[in-house]
């Protein structure tokens, strides 16, 4: 057997499955452990277990319940437990024990057939349009919206040209930072252009601008 | 600004430490499972060690937590977080007996189910101002974004599931829901590698079918990112109890359950244990008494109690 991928199932070449993986006990892990997992992982797997059905074809339950009595098959013996200890150990190498390093299987199985229809990592459409009806645009919300959308503040330092103290001060909501109150209005609107506010409506809600207007 | 709810108790040292009470929410993906019953005598049990609770009806719209904590509809609620000039949250807080107090969610007004993002964000930056040891969530059902942040900004996630199948497809929908949501707190960088590692493996035809294999597959392409993305997943503190057991069978459910969420979505999720189905719960709302003060020796209250133990004994460690 040589280096299989991790996780390609399809691989006609059979990997060393991780048994260990498959009934989710530790390398280390005593007989009872592994009785009690196996138990447990044959419980979830049967035929009418309520706990897969809505997750896994008919077709992959039969699939991974075979996968488990192989795997406890080997597991509880002790002779048999011990060579496969030793190949396993030379296939992936001292490394597999590490956290990260652990073998999910089963999961290509599902009843679903691509996670990505689901996982939309695009930005949230929800907190984009709720930006629009805040009520008060303060220095931390503003803080929060630039961070969400991950712009930095030497990035809009770079394209707006404002100093990037005048840029911190506008989120600190320290107007007597700046010279006149109309250079805190100017940088404020360009500012919110950057991270995609409509600049009028920032510049009215802003807290610190509101005080004056008010006075 | 002493709080009845504070007057009794002291500050207890784990709380002194941590310096902000401990967050608790439940949540399930369909109703009628017992969110409100396990977050009431979850608290109550809670403050039968000791501990300072504050319980907070996040059932926003559908609120009757303070029926299973046994008092009427209290007079402050959420809404006067948002309407009146209410600065501090914990003048909304009803007292229900020595160290418990509640904060109900509105019933009233047709929007208040729909609260807005900046009413959402408001609560959560408050909640931890809340002047208790403990604070329990109760999460409505369903999968909108406010209940799975709610879940995801607590310290522990405690999952309500009765051994129907109906309520676990939902349990099993909310709890990827809640993965998929969390996924997107993970940096930039190692957003954009799982969209490209999604969209690459569609490409190849070996389409990534669960979260299970996300992580896999990351940790065998992007072993720093995965680890980036194992931590903000490990965040989750995810607790399950099967609700409503009638057979013994039942009791396996729980352990099946996790069997699964391992397989299917990677996650660990700690079995916390089992309430049988009993018929004096109704009879204590009926009497709109909570059960676990109506029948402190009961079977259920047992099982509550030491529930609540366990997830104290985690937090302290």
């Amino acid at each position: 057997m040589n280096e299989s991928p991790r996780g390609n199932m399809s691989d006609t070449k059979r990997p060393v499955k991780d048994y260990y993986e498959l009934l989710q006990v530790s390398p280390d892990a005593g007989p009872m452990d592994i009785i009690h997992a196996y138990r447990h992982a044959k419980l979830a797997y049967q035929p009418d277990s309520l706990a897969v059905y809505s997750l896994y074809s008919d077709e992959e339950i039969e699939h991974i319940r075979a996968q488990i009595e192989e795997a406890y098959h080997v597991l509880s013996d002790p002779e048999k437990r011990r060579a496969y200890d030793a190949a396993r150990g030379m296939e992936a190498g001292p490394e597999h024990t590490g956290r990260q390093q652990k073998v999910i299987r089963f999961s290509d199985y599902s009843r679903q057939d691509d996670l990505q229809d689901e996982l939309d990592m695009t930005p949230d459409k929800e907190i984009e349009q709720s930006y629009d009806d805040v009520e008060a645009y303060t220095g931390a919300l503003l803080r929060e919206i630039r961070e969400k959308k991950g712009i930095t503040i030497d990035a809009i330092a770079k394209r707006t040209r404002i100093s990037k103290q005048y840029l911190h001060a506008i989120e600190a909501e320290k107007k007597e930072d700046f010279p006149a109150t109309v250079y805190l209005k100017g940088y404020l609107g360009q500012y919110a252009a950057e991270i995609g506010l409509d600049p009028q409506k920032v510049v009215h809600a802003y807290p610190p601008l509101a005080e004056t207007s008010g006075t | 600004m002493a709080k009845p709810v504070s007057q009794h108790a002291p500050p207890s040292k784990a709380a002194m430490e941590a310096n902000r009470p401990k967050v608790w929410a439940v949540g399930s993906g369909k109703g009628g499972v017992g969110k409100s019953f396990v977050s009431a005598n979850l608290g109550l049990a809670l403050s039968r060690q000791g501990k300072r609770v504050v319980m907070v009806d996040l059932d926003l719209g559908g609120a009757n937590l303070h029926t299973c904590l046994g008092i009427g509809q209290p007079e402050t609620t959420l809404s006067d977080f948002f309407t009146a000039d209410t600065r501090d949250i914990n003048e909304l807080v009803t007292p229900v007996c020595d160290h418990v107090g509640v904060i109900s969610g509105a019933a009233d007004g047709l929007n208040i189910a729909n609260i807005k993002y900046f009413q959402k964000v408001k609560i959560l930056r408050n909640l931890h101002r809340i002047d208790a040891d403990y604070i329990i969530l109760d999460l409505g059902a369903g999968t909108s974004f406010n209940t799975l942040d709610f879940f995801i900004f607590a310290d522990r996630g405690i999952l309500s599931v009765i051994p129907e199948p109906t309520s676990i497809e939902n349990t099993y929908r909310f709890l990827k829901c809640v993965c998929i949501r969390k996924l997107k707190s993970v940096d930039a960088a190692t957003q954009h590698i799982i969209q490209n590692v999604l969209t690459q493996r569609r490409r190849e035809g070996r389409k990534i079918r669960t979260l299970a294999g996300l992580f896999s597959t990351m940790a065998q392409l992007h072993p720093d990112h995965a680890a980036q993305l194992a931590r903000t997943m490990a965040c989750m503190n995810m607790h399950l109890i099967v609700n409503q057991v009638v057979e013994s069978s039942d009791i396996e459910m729980g352990h099946s359950f996790k069997v699964a969420c391992k397989n299917y979505f990677g996650m660990n999720i700690d079995y916390l244990g089992y309430l049988h189905h009993d018929t004096a719960v109704l009879k204590a709302l009926r009497l709109r008494k909570p059960f676990i003060s109506q029948f402190p020796q009961s079977r259920l209250a047992i099982n509550l109690d030491h529930m609540a133990a366990t997830l104290m004994t985690r937090d302290a460690c």
